[in-house]
């Protein structure tokens, strides 16, 4: 990695940047608009919608800005009647092609199409084959994807599953599972990346089907399974979970996720969910009381036990799902108001 | 000094870029790890053209001595021929003139290796079962520093008009979808596996070879014209640059059955556009094409007599481009998809300020060449033909 | 983790033993592909032929149980073609004779005949990591679930040591965690020898700080690990178990014997979000807890980054957050604890443990802190380490190798080793209530090697009867080139083929970690 610095002029301004920035990065940092939609920060610059053309100087035709690095004494320009038009017209190309899908989620190409103030096209290409698929988390939108080719690129660069293709070419061309297979028979591990580097809502979480997302509220926690610690957002609505999404440049994970940490949240409003405390009875089964009683009962176990038997007769067990703050109480219970230091998780690593 | 010989010669893929000047840079760039590459582009696809499959047919030995040549003037040390799958008459050909080659010492014993350049998921392609692309820059033996004897191997082309295109065909070499890179980097700096990289057409390292051994003293005065359609003996015929498309046709094609019935010609290619025949006299050369808004291109005239209409002809060529789209960027894609329809009224024509806007993005905002000149079929058919197109 | 998660995308060269990476822990895991795609050498050493393992530059392909082995003879070659990093083993280390020793006395071939693998491949590894500058070691159960883990980690300890590996950027000896939060319940205290913190409860200063906080006279006496504490409940001197969210009679190995132990316990509380075995047979009251969605709190990672956890959503019922029960129950037999409020309790730790002083809510409300952590001002520890090993010098161990407790023999003539799944997560009981990941694995299943299956005659999908010394479960079998013959896998999810009743006694002889990862079995084709 260089460090060295580049000057090059952007609309009619010096600026220094350094080696390896992208017009792109540069454009933003600045505060230039550039559209984009195939751009994703995570991922290598594709340079395939051309929303982002950018004029340079010498250059026969206009760059993408993504895909072109500043370099000493380029003369460029973010913005032009002509920029705008040519823009405009790519936006208007792909609204020929596509169909927003319901559902409430968000859509960058509409926001695009609705920035250059666009009317009917002014053709309509056909509707794409649908495509159905019997695995429970990624539905696929057909008639909604605009070939950005972020997921295939997800897939590609960042999982490196290759689960996803850009198949064919010319009016057939479009993205497919692998050989057109379920999501279920691929080298697909279901993380769910494709779906959150979609920008259209093409590929969307089933289980989070016509919920519309800006009507969920989203609360910032730490996922529940393994150690690595990703930083999640729940996002509910009426009370439940309902979907979980991570940002961009955040936490150990980086808005990445895997298919546990993105769709197995079904746990926790699952009806196996223990609701009433329960104790067992002379019958040998268990039966619902209430916290005082259940409460009563604990104590006067406990209580018996360390009486007749000693405080070291009882052993605590944590586990290394619960929080800090779970546990630091759990053992302190132990070894201040038990008196024992029997106190233990499953900590194997 | 030798690759100064060449100045005059033009490509002859189509684009027609000065030889010296890309033979040139890539002698200028470094030698890095792996060596320079020469690359024969022998994809050609380009409707109304043959001149590369008959040069492979009649003379293979010429083209891969034209290869051996610049490999010995840039530096370079392994050569690939990207052969187009349904030339298996040319395979055949060729795989005798590298045998013969390797024993006279021009070329390295194990030379004429094969594999399968990839091609798009979901398009059949039929050609035999070579090995897939190699996952890394494939090791060949420590060559000598002027590249001899030089390593020529054969990569069968992945069945696609864009596999023609230089950086498609590099990523079809590579192992990947055959979409064009961005440029730059240009092959000649960072082509093969990222090596500098020469890649002419057939034709080019064919003429290369005549004009470095003497042969032909006057670079770039002829090409190879591929003629075909409603004339009586189509064929490739060697001519001079400048002659006229009536000459050509009656000195070399034995005439058209009726002058007066020729509805239009096309004069380098389909990417070349549509010409009426009001324009038959003007000279096949890029200046004098240019006049009537068009280029030399592959030189493959064709000649379509009545009652086929002009429109028809157009239609056909902006449905190959839509077909043929990689469909990486959106102009191409789209755009050629938009105009065949518009043109063949599968959809009706919007007014021409749109038609205009969109001819526009696809010039300005295509990535590769297949996007950046299909509008001037539609152009040439407003210029020519302007009763049939908005 | 000496080092932090995002380091790892800047490695150069990768030693993976013992973890299935791309499974266990899948984000962590793409950090690695990314130092892949980057062009970093990766070593991964694992019986199976893993994700990593088919795209390593060189697959150590190791018999379970010998890893000692092959660390040592990678040790062996650095020393003896002179690439230790001299003057950091000079400088910074201690008792580097006796692992010269040991090591010397394991060159590759000897090595190679016990693990397993190529000679020539324990030296590529070796000068490999030894060689780039920055290299890591990332392991994670493969390396600790055996009898001898504490000294397979040593072993790994070792080999940083000699090659200066530790105390930088992207280097290090990095466990990675198998549960969210493994590394904060270790930090907190729950842990027989040590107070929160790590301090020694058998040290009298230690006791004297959290008597004066708790307000109450601490046992000296070191508590039972909970190896120990099943062992006790079979000879009658543990009569209560309190459990909470663990379910002991799915993760504990040797079922058949933890079953037993708990028939004969007086009195078991379960705190859980489900029933599970544990408390279904033997729980005389189960209390309904919340799930991590329903509470506050923090989670402490792999790389020591504490967390804040949030509540989102109410929980079902009546069910309570665990520390309200816990301090209710404290309350209630005479305690006098603050309110049942995560940060107050957080603030009480963090005040009693200077590597954590600095670790305070209002500071993890965007971004987690690492620790050590010491105060307030405190930008929290990327990496550990640097400039010296913490506590001056690193110790170097001489470690000799240590046969698996039970080895495959005429009667039980194959090796089994257990692990874990993408799809699911240990003993599953939030992954089997998702539909959508049970579609993909839907129920227990042992990898065969193709040879094996031959012999066996045991063909893809076949329901076959694993059955160890202490018990048999069922199993679909998938033949695969995974693995090598002899070598068995089964996954430890599944709780109607529950892989523990085949596991077996052995366990780490100073931590008490069971060996999961070997185990003698035979099998059988079904009704047969």
């Amino acid at each position: 990695m260089s460090h060295d610095k580049i000057t090059f002029n952007l609309d009619g301004e010096d600026m220094q940047v350094d080696a390896g920035t992208s017009l792109l990065d540069a454009c933003r940092s600045k505060g230039a608009q550039v559209p984009t939609l195939c751009h994703e920060d995570r991922l290598e610059p594709f340079g395939g919608c051309r929303m982002c053309l950018v004029e340079l100087d010498g250059a026969p035709r206009p760059v993408p800005a993504c895909k072109t690095n500043a370099s000493e004494g380029m003369v460029v320009r973010s913005a032009s009647e002509s920029l705008e038009r040519v823009r405009g017209t790519i936006a208007e190309m792909f609204m020929a092609e596509h169909r927003p899908s319901q559902g409430g989620r968000p859509n960058a190409m509409e926001k695009v199409a609705k920035r250059f103030d666009l009317g009917a096209p002014p053709i309509q290409f056909p509707k794409r084959t649908e495509y159905h698929d019997h695995n429970r988390f990624i539905g696929f939108d057909t008639d909604a994807c605009i070939l950005c080719n972020r997921c295939v690129r997800y897939c590609d660069e960042i999982m490196q599953v290759t689960a996803l293709e850009h198949f064919g070419q010319g009016p057939d061309a479009i993205v497919q599972p692998t050989d057109g297979l379920s999501f279920l028979d691929t080298s697909c591990e279901l993380c769910g990346g494709c779906v959150s580097s979609c920008p259209t809502g093409a590929l969307y979480e089933k289980q989070a089907q016509g919920i519309e997302e800006s009507s969920c509220e989203t609360t910032r926690t730490v996922c529940t399974f393994c150690g690595v610690g990703c930083v999640i957002d729940l996002n509910t609505k009426d009370g439940n979970v309902v979907k979980v999404t991570a940002e961009e440049g955040v936490g150990p994970n980086d808005g990445h996720l895997c298919t546990k940490g993105r769709f197995a949240w079904q746990f926790i409003h699952h009806e196996d969910r223990l609701s009433e405390p329960l104790v067992r009875g002379d019958d040998g089964e268990l039966h619902a009381v209430s916290w005082e009683e259940a409460y009563a009962r604990v104590v006067e176990g406990l209580s018996k036990v360390k009486q007749e038997h000693g405080a070291d007769s009882i052993g605590f067990l944590a586990s290394s799902r619960c929080t800090n703050e779970d546990v630091y109480a759990l053992q302190k219970l132990a070894r201040s108001v038990i008196g024992t230091n029997n106190v233990h998780s499953c900590a194997a690593t | 000094m030798d690759i100064q010989r060449l100045k005059g010669l033009r490509g002859c893929g189509g684009a027609g870029f000065p030889v010296h000047i890309k033979w040139q840079a890539v002698a200028d760039e470094a030698t890095l790890e792996g060596g320079k590459v020469i690359v024969c582009n022998a994809d050609e696809g380009e409707p109304g053209t043959l001149k590369d499959g008959w040069l492979l047919n009649e003379q293979p030995r010429r083209v891969l001595l034209g290869m051996q040549r610049a490999a010995a003037m840039v530096g370079a040390v392994r050569a690939y021929v990207y052969l187009r799958p349904e030339y298996t008459e040319q395979l055949r050909h060729l795989q005798g003139a590298i045998s013969n080659l390797v024993e006279d010492g021009f070329l390295s014993p194990g030379s004429g290796a094969m594999w399968n350049g990839a091609g798009f998921p979901g398009r059949e392609v039929h050609r035999p079962d070579y090995p897939l692309p190699p996952a890394a820059m494939p090791q060949i033996a420590p060559a000598a520093a002027t590249g001899l004897p030089l390593r020529l191997d054969i990569v069968l082309g992945g069945g696609a008009y864009i596999c023609g295109e230089e950086t498609a065909l590099l990523e079809s070499m590579e192992g990947r979808r055959p979409q064009p890179r961005h440029k730059p980097p240009y092959p000649t700096q960072s082509g093969l596996w990222g090596l500098p990289t020469l890649m002419n057409n057939v034709e080019t390292f064919w003429w290369a070879e005549r004009i470095l051994s003497g042969e032909v003293d006057t670079p770039g005065s002829h090409r190879l014209y591929s003629l075909s359609g409603d004339v009586e003996r189509p064929g490739v015929y060697e001519a001079p640059v400048g002659i006229t498309a009536s000459d050509l046709i009656s000195q070399f094609g034995g005439g058209v059955v009726n002058r007066e019935q020729i509805s239009c010609w096309i004069p380098g290619g389909a990417a070349s556009g549509v010409l009426p025949p009001s324009c038959l006299d003007t000279e096949l050369s890029p200046e004098g094409l240019k006049e009537v808004g068009t280029s030399l291109g592959t030189a493959g005239v064709v000649v379509y007599a009545k009652p086929t209409q002009p429109v028809e002809v157009a239609a056909e060529i902006m449905q190959f481009f839509a077909d043929e789209s990689c469909s990486q960027c959106t102009p191409c894609r789209l755009g050629n998809r938009a105009f065949s329809d518009w043109i063949s009224g599968v959809h009706d024509w919007p007014e021409s300020a749109v038609t205009e806007r969109w001819l526009e993005a696809m010039e300005l905002g295509s990535i590769c060449g297949l996007g950046f000149t299909a509008p001037l079929v539609v152009r040439q058919m407003q210029r020519w033909f302007s009763e049939a197109v908005v | 983790m000496t080092n932090s998660i995002a380091e790892i995308e800047d490695t150069d060269c990768l030693f993976v033993i013992g973890s299935n990476t791309t499974e266990a822990h899948p984000v962590l895991a793409l950090r690695m592909k990314k130092a892949m795609r980057r062009g970093a050498k990766l070593i991964v050493a694992d019986p199976r032929r893993t994700w990593l393992a088919q795209r390593a530059d060189i697959h150590l392909q190791l018999k379970p149980g010998t890893d000692i082995p092959l660390v040592n003879a990678m040790a062996h070659v650095i020393l003896k073609e002179g690439l230790q990093a001299q003057d950091y083993i000079h400088n910074l280390t201690e008792n580097y004779e006796a692992f010269a020793k040991a090591v010397g006395e394991w060159p590759p071939e000897r090595a190679a005949e016990i693990c397993g693998v190529e000679a020539e491949d324990i030296r590529k590894a070796a000068r490999a990591y030894a060689t780039t500058d920055r290299s890591g070691i990332y392991y994670t159960l493969g390396i600790t679930e055996h009898v001898c883990g504490v000294d397979n980690v040593r072993t790994l300890s070792n080999l940083a040591l000699a090659t200066g590996h530790l105390g930088r950027e992207a280097v290090g000896v990095n466990p990675l965690r198998g549960q969210n939060n493994v590394q904060g319940c270790n930090d907190m205290g729950n842990n027989p020898v040590y107070l929160p913190g790590y301090q020694l409860v058998a040290e009298e200063e230690n006791r004297a700080r959290f008597e004066k906080a708790w307000g109450t006279p601490l046992s000296a006496e070191p508590g039972l690990r909970l190896d120990q504490m099943m062992d006790r409940m079979h000879t009658g001197e543990l009569r209560a178990f309190y459990v909470m969210g663990e379910d002991p009679l799915i993760s504990e190995p040797n079922l058949a014997h933890v079953e037993e132990g708990f028939d004969k316990v007086d009195f078991v509380v379960s705190q859980d979000i489900f029933l599970n075995e544990t408390s279904r047979r033997h729980a005389d009251v189960v209390l309904p807890a919340t799930c991590f969605a329903e509470k506050d709190g923090t989670f402490t990672n792999s790389e020591r980054r504490v967390q804040r956890v949030r509540k989102a959503v109410e929980a079902p019922g009546s069910a309570r957050p665990d520390l309200e029960i816990i301090t209710e129950i404290a309350k209630r037999l005479g305690a006098q604890w603050l309110p049942a409020d995560p940060q107050a309790y957080w603030d009480e730790v963090a005040d009693l443990m200077p590597k954590f002083f600095g670790i305070r809510y209002d500071r993890i409300e965007e971004t987690g802190l690492q620790w050590p952590c010491p105060d307030r001002d405190h930008p929290g520890s990327k990496f550990l380490h640097e400039g010296a090993p913490i506590r001056g010098k690193g110790v170097f161990y001489g470690v000799d190798h240590v046969p698996p407790w039970e080895e495959p023999d005429e009667e039980y003539p194959f090796l089994l080793t257990t692990g874990r799944t993408l799809y699911h997560y240990n003993a599953a009981t939030q992954t089997a209530r998702s539909d959508g990941l049970v579609d993909k694995q839907e129920s227990n299943f042992i990898e065969i090697a193709p040879a094996d299956a031959r012999d066996l005659g045991v063909s893809d999908g076949m329901l076959v009867q694993v059955e160890s010394r202490r018990g048999q479960v069922d199993a679909l079998a998938v033949v695969t080139d995974r693995l090598s013959p002899g070598v068995m896998w089964m996954p430890m999810h599944f709780s109607a083929a529950r892989a523990n009743v085949l596991t077996g006694d052995g366990r780490d002889s100073e931590v008490g970690t069971p060996e999961y990862k070997v185990t003698a079995v035979r099998l059988a084709t079904h009704g047969h």
